[in-house]
């Protein structure tokens, strides 16, 4: 690994719940490993434990939980967490190491939705940081102005009828991916490695004709310049320090001239 | 569809063009032309499809015989058996008036409640329905009248006509604890629902030309009436005809036979039989009949009829007057042989002439002019359903029934001076039509004494492991055939089936191809009435046979009419009598499933209206174009119309196997010809069941792929009902998060599989990986399973009864002692109950831990005086222990009882279940795999969008496999997938893999279905392109879970002390006989003795030197002392053998030599 220990990384974009970005000066098995870390090794917070009080619906209790796990939790102060099974306060869980929620619905109507928005969190009083820890609502793109009217209803969980009711506490903790998917902070990630294009630029300087070369230029989308005083073939200095990138139909144009 | 407007404008442009030639050249297309132009096809013509499901539906042909049975052929029964008299009183009678049934109901405590199936199901009970009669009988001097007496009740088929299911809508439905989607056709006994399997068999009363054991040809008649059922056989041996029947000792030569029949001069019966042309040999056959007729000095009737009656085999034992042989013989004639041909008054006239017939069909076998026929041919089969099937039950149990009446009155009747007056209705017992027809259908065997009829295994119980599984076992058909009989013939496809019975469905191994399903618009008709049609054939020109001489019989330009394989009469224009015969039904004026067919070849019509027919609906094609249009579709679509409107408006017609002969049957409207096209297929996915229905693009795949899928179809997990909650099966098994196909079919949505599905859309990866993936293994994705991919419910029943001892003491289900006791043990044990002595629902049941703690009475002898002695009684702990392999949770326990126990408790079980490596998935291809690995999905390869497989197969299995259909739904639902629809992989039709290979160009990927991957491992990217997209997966009920198995030691046989067998005896794994001779051939004897005695029953015998007996340690009783003596180590077994030997007299003796001192 020529630059392992000297990557750069550019961030091309970076939204509530998406980044871009490019990382250079390093190998292909540091971008793995990042994406890798990032699935399996990143602590989040999850639902872990359910004290199912009552569930009259038709889902069974394990479904029901498995499905609370799955609910994905703010998870942005989960460093100042412990994980329970080190945890040095207390014995089974407690405010440093767990947070939480509660889910008394019952259904009044026809029929009605559980959601994510029916968990309560009830260690928010008990502490800032167990506070922080919220069940996200929407999936995708974060848009400030959503509502319950545009798209912010919750994460379902299960439906149920006249007379149903389920109420239950659930306790989540701080985990990471390996253990189980609930804890991967990610959904998809991934790279792509840009290939890396090199001239031969003394064979091109040595056999082209000055027109040729300034053909050449014209097709490489500013990555190639002409030097002025040896009217040989150089490359820009913003491709060398890889601010611009060749795209492919780039190269297919050169190669057609 | 989109293919199919293509060709549309194909089609326009083709009319573009005949136009413009007919301008230029002013020339005006004949006619004839005009017909070749293309027929434009009727768009969206599958949907008569659903339109039929909806008339017929799935298993309309079960309800429906079940509906005949119940509201005609009960009171037919009736009639037929409608009196009882008495011997010893002549003037006493009963006579039934009338026949009804009632609604399903049950009778507890006298009181009488309506039940709904559900009820059934959890309480155990028989759903079932009283059988009134109305009766006239003699009381005394009086005759009186009763309504409405049961005589019994008979099992009520759900969604029949008198269920109470029938007519309500879904909401309705739910409410009484049913699935709207069940399809109903089965029964329910003791709790458990039960399907009379359709019964496949030859046709009765049709002539069959066959090849006996012997190589013989023959002409066989299986003759059925209500009576009586035999089989009538004319033998050509030697050149000479022999009739040859069971109640005849010897065969018989035909010329006998004739003359017998009153047919006594020679030419008479030439003429009957009617030369076939070019024909010499038949002369000698007529002249070594006059031979043998001359040797056997049989020259008139009387001698005829005295020489059959000497032959008759009697059966009669000690019947009190004998007849003398000419009646013998005339009365075996007219009744026994032939018996479906009724013979009035001794005219034997007609039956003279079908036998005739008979010869005249062996003969043109004989003569090599025909082969003998057909006998796998469709067309020849009957298919009996539980209509059929009851209703041979019923009558015999009905005569059971009245045979006990009519005993039961000899016997009262003739004492001399009686008590009361007799009142016969009041001795009518109900239980032997009751308890005979639920013994019947709850065991599957059916015992129909006056036919000696034994069969086992006609009810199976219906299979809930998927709704597949359910609606395929609806559809099943079975043999009659032996099946260790290592035959082809009835096993393989023939031609005949086609659109009929589904050619991929079928078991493989012994049953292979006996056991057949339903294609989906296959319809099994029911009897219909004979005598309107009869009157309707001698109204279209039929003339009374026996108005005829033999001679004109056989003209070759009349035709014989045969309904049902009796004798009608003949037609002298044979297509007329066809032509106006389909014409009337097309107008509805017969019934629409009665069938006509032209033999030419035998100058014979056959009509049929009998029921077991398979038909299936066909457009009706008229001058080369099909009558059913794009309106009427339309119509359809919009719910205005329905199928019968069109069967009734002459549109769609019925047709059976043999009236398929006189049809020319186009596939497409492309295929239709102007002249000769008569019938256009609705639409070819008909052709396959239900279970084939569901794999995607089946024409695509190699034939037996599709077979294995509709096997593996019916073991997949998934949802079963929507009632799947409330269903106290014995084991049940749910998929938590069962998906829709992507890759969808027609025939799924018509089954409503999309609504109850059996499967998972999953990601695959077709690529190798890490070696765990060779033999069919397959890789699967931790995270997709920590996200509930594959995740199942195992739901077991746990049932028991309390029982009442005759003592008056019974069972108690009670507190535990955990609740008194405080050692830690008893706690842990009954952890899981409450204080009734019933778990608690929702809590946790470790192995070992008990669900129920029952108590039984240690007295259950003696009688009890007195209620405080009963009360007194000691009671012994009864728990329930729970033995499973893991921790499982209470999901319910229904409290119940019915009339057999006291208190009936079932408990369900619950167990979720991830998958793990050994548990068995199959893609809907007949491809079938374990998984070999469980891959965290940082490991997986992953595509630049991020996307990781939920499943990586090994390409290997394709090559051999060919299961390019496969490929298909991988591409199509990978368009799919990203187009964000459904896509249709129907059979025979489906989404071009063009289209679909645009669709993946148009949103950046790869027209090939190929992904660039990168190795989760390293990060490099992979070697090749793989090919990966969603495939839908199964998950199949095999499980390792319950399946594991291992011991180190554990419980042993009482009788030979070895290990028990089977791992539900946690038994010890065989060293069997193969395995032992490896042993031998390697010579490793102390490891054989290792394993197979002293791992097994090694045993200390004491032998005696002296007489070599086995005898006790320390005395031999046959030498009288104790002096030789000796220890030795033996299979316990082979003591026993020894000992048994012993006891039939033989001496083993076991010879000892003195070890050496050394």
């Amino acid at each position: 690994m020529p630059f392992a220990k000297t990557p750069t990384i550019h961030i091309n974009r970076q939204t509530f719940n998406e980044m871009d970005f490019i990382i250079t000066d390093t190998d292909t098995s540091v971008a793995n490993a990042i994406r890798r870390v990032a699935i399996a090794q990143v602590p989040t917070m999850a639902i872990d434990l359910i004290h199912m009080q009552v569930n009259t619906s038709s889902l069974h209790d394990e479904l029901l939980a498995h499905r609370l796990g799955l609910i994905p939790l703010t998870s942005h102060r989960v460093d100042e967490f412990e994980y329970t099974r080190d945890c040095p306060y207390c014995s089974d869980h407690c405010l440093h190491c767990s947070v939480t929620f509660e889910l008394d619905v019952q259904c009044t109507e026809e029929a009605m939705t559980v959601t994510s928005q029916d968990l309560v969190n009830k260690s928010a009083h008990e502490s800032q940081l167990a506070a922080s820890v919220q069940p996200v609502h929407f999936s995708g793109e974060y848009n400030p102005t959503l509502s319950e009217e545009n798209g912010l209803n919750g994460i379902v969980l299960a439906k149920l009828a006249k007379g149903q009711r389920i109420q239950l506490t659930a306790i989540a903790k701080k985990g990471v991916g390996k253990e189980h998917a609930k804890w991967s902070p990610v959904c998809t990630i991934s790279y792509q490695t840009d290939p890396s294009v090199q001239f031969n630029l003394n064979k091109l300087n040595t056999l082209l004709s000055e027109e040729a070369k300034r053909a050449l230029v014209k097709s490489s989308d500013e990555c190639l310049a002409i030097d002025p005083k040896s009217n040989q073939l150089i490359y820009e200095t913003a491709f060398t320090l890889g601010r611009i990138s060749l795209p492919l139909d780039c190269v297919k144009k050169m190669t057609l001239t | 569809m989109s293919n199919e407007l293509n060709k549309d404008d194909v089609f326009q442009a083709e009319d573009l063009n005949l136009l413009k030639e007919t301008l230029f050249e002013k020339e005006k297309l004949d006619k004839e032309e005009q017909l070749r132009k293309p027929i434009k096809s009727i768009a969206e013509k599958w949907l008569l499809i659903p339109a039929f499901l909806k008339l017929r539906g799935l298993v309309k042909q079960h309800i429906e015989s079940f509906n005949f049975l119940i509201e005609k052929e009960l009171s037919k029964i009736v009639a037929a058996n409608d009196k009882v008299t008495c011997d010893a009183d002549q003037s006493f009678y009963l006579r039934y008036l009338g026949i009804r049934v009632g609604t399903p109901s049950i009778e507890e405590d006298l009181v009488i409640s309506k039940v709904t199936p559900q009820e059934c199901r959890l309480r155990d009970l028989t759903y079932a329905a009283p059988i009134y009669v109305d009766v006239r009988y003699t009381r005394g001097k009086e005759v009186l009248i009763r309504k409405d007496v049961a005589i019994g009740r008979i099992p009520i088929m759900l969604r029949s006509s008198h269920c109470i299911l029938t007519g309500k809508k879904d909401g309705q439905l739910a409410s009484l604890g049913e699935c709207p989607l069940d399809p109903g056709g089965y029964f329910i006994i003791r709790g458990t629902e039960r399907v009379i399997l359709i019964q496949e068999q030859l046709s009765k009363n049709r002539i069959i030309i066959e090849e006996d054991k012997k190589g013989n040809y023959c002409a066989t008649v299986t003759s059925s009436t209500h009576e009586r059922k035999s089989r009538t056989s004319l033998v050509y041996k030697s050149n000479n005809i022999y009739l040859r029947h069971n109640s005849l000792v010897d065969d018989i030569p035909i010329w006998i036979v004739f003359k017998a029949l009153e047919v006594e001069s020679d030419q008479e019966i030439v003429q009957l039989i009617g030369l076939i042309e070019e024909e010499y040999r038949s002369y000698y056959f007529l002249l070594n009949h006059k031979k043998e007729c001359i040797s056997r000095h049989v020259q008139n009737r009387n001698e005829a009829l005295e020489y059959i009656g000497s032959r008759v085999r009697l059966f009669r034992k000690g019947y009190s007057f004998r007849r003398s042989t000419i009646e013998e013989a005339q009365e075996v004639l007219a009744g026994v042989i032939l018996s479906h041909i009724p013979t009035y008054q001794h005219n034997f006239r007609n039956k003279s002439i079908y036998l005739a017939f008979m010869v005249r069909r062996l003969l043109t076998v004989a003569e090599n002019l025909t082969t003998v026929d057909d006998k796998d041919y469709y067309g020849n089969k009957r298919l009996e359903l539980a209509g059929q099937l009851l209703s041979l039950l019923f009558e015999d149990l009905f005569k059971k029934f009245n045979a006990d009446l009519k005993r039961h009155a000899d016997m009262v009747l003739s004492k001399p001076n009686r008590a009361a007056q007799f009142d016969i209705v009041k001795c009518m017992r109900p239980d032997t039509i009751s308890v005979g027809l639920e013994n019947a259908i709850g065991t599957g065997n059916w015992t129909v004494k006056r036919f000696r009829m034994h069969r086992a295994g006609i009810t199976q119980v219906l299979s809930r492991l998927s709704y597949i599984a359910a609606l395929g076992m609806m559809t099943r058909i079975t043999s009659q055939f032996e099946k260790t009989r290592k035959i082809s013939g009835p096993r393989s496809l023939q031609g005949s089936q086609w659109g009929l019975l589904c050619p991929s469905d079928t078991p493989e191994g012994e049953s292979c191809g006996l056991v057949k399903n339903l294609a989906l618009t296959a319809h099994i008709t029911t009897d219909a009435e004979e005598e309107p049609l009869i009157r309707l054939c001698y109204i279209l020109g039929v003339e009374d046979a026996t108005l005829f001489s033999g001679d004109e019989l056989n003209n070759p330009s009349h035709f014989r009419i045969f309904l049902n394989g009796k004798f009608l009469g003949i037609h002298r224009n044979a297509s007329y009598f066809a032509n106006i015969f389909r014409f009337l039904r097309r107008k509805g004026a017969i019934g629409e499933f009665v069938s006509i067919f032209v033999n030419e070849a035998e100058n014979v019509v056959y009509l049929s209206c009998d029921s077991g027919r398979i038909c299936r609906p066909l457009i009706i094609v008229e001058n080369g174009k099909p009558k059913v249009t794009q309106q009427y579709i339309e119509q359809l679509e919009r719910n205005q119309l329905e199928f019968t409107d069109l069967v009734q408006q002459g549109l769609v017609e019925y047709l059976d196997v043999n009236e398929e002969n006189n049809a020319l049957i186009a596939l497409s409207e492309e295929n239709i010809e102007p002249c000769s096209t008569t019938h256009l297929e609705i639409s070819p996915l008909a052709i396959l069941g239900v279970c084939a229905g569901v794999i995607p693009y089946p024409h695509h795949n190699q034939s037996p792929r599709n077979t294995y899928q509709c096997a593996m179809g019916k073991q997949a997990i998934g949802f079963i009902g929507y009632n799947q909650h409330l269903r106290t099966d014995t084991l049940l098994y749910l998929l938590t998060y069962a998906q829709k196909p992507l890759v969808n079919t027609k025939t799924i949505s018509f089954i409503k599989y999309d609504e109850l599905p059996g499967g998972q859309n999953a990601i695959v990866a077709v690529m190798s990986y890490s070696g765990y993936d060779i033999e069919d293994a397959l890789i699967l994705n931790r995270s997709s399973l920590d996200r509930g991919y594959g995740r199942c419910c195992v739901v077991r029943k746990h049932a028991f009864g309390l029982r009442r001892y005759p003592n008056g003491t019974c069972d108690r289900v009670c507190r535990p002692p955990s609740f008194s006791e405080s050692s830690e043990r008893t706690h842990m044990k009954f952890a899981c109950l409450e204080e009734d002595g019933l778990p608690k629902v929702g809590g946790r049941l470790s192995p070992g831990q008990a669900y129920v703690y029952k108590e039984t009475p240690m007295d259950t002898m003696t009688t009890m005086t007195s209620q405080q002695s009963i009360q007194q009684v000691g009671y012994r702990p009864q728990p329930f222990f729970y033995k499973g392999p893991d921790d499982a949770v209470i999901d319910r326990v229904v409290v119940t009882s019915n009339a057999s126990t006291h208190a009936l408790i079932k408990v369900m079980i619950r167990e979720t279940r991830t998958p793990e490596v050994g548990d068995k998935f199959s893609s809907r291809h007949g491809q079938k795999g374990v998984c070999g690995l469980i891959v965290p999905q940082e490991d997986m390869p992953f595509n630049e969008q991020g996307i990781c497989p939920d499943i990586i197969m090994n390409p290997h299995g394709f090559p051999s496999r060919m299961t390019v259909g496969k490929l298909l739904e991988l591409m199509a639902g990978k368009a799919g997938v990203l187009s964000g629809e459904f896509k249709n992989g129907t059979a025979f039709d489906g989404d071009p893999l063009e289209d679909c290979a645009s669709l993946l160009v148009q949103h950046g990927f790869s027209y090939t279905g190929k992904d660039f991957l990168y190795s989760g491992m390293t990060g490099e990217p992979l070697q090749a392109y793989v090919f990966m997209g969603p495939i839908y997966y199964q998950k199949l009920k095999h499980m390792v879970k319950d399946k594991m198995h291992a011991r180190a030691r554990g419980p042993r046989a009482v009788l030979t002390r070895q290990p028990t067998e089977g791992r539900s005896r946690d038994g010890g794994l065989r060293l069997g006989e193969m395995e032992r001779d490896c042993l031998i051939g390697y010579g490793a004897s102390m490891l054989i003795m290792e394993r197979l005695m002293h791992s097994s029953d090694a045993f200390t015998a004491h032998v005696c030197r002296q007489c070599g007996l086995i005898v006790s340690k320390d005395w031999c009783p046959t030498c009288g002392n104790s002096l030789q003596i000796r220890p030795l180590k033996i299979p316990y077994a082979c003591k026993l053998l020894f000992q048994e030997l012993q006891s039939m007299n033989i001496w083993p003796k076991i010879l000892l030599e003195e070890r050496n001192a050394s």
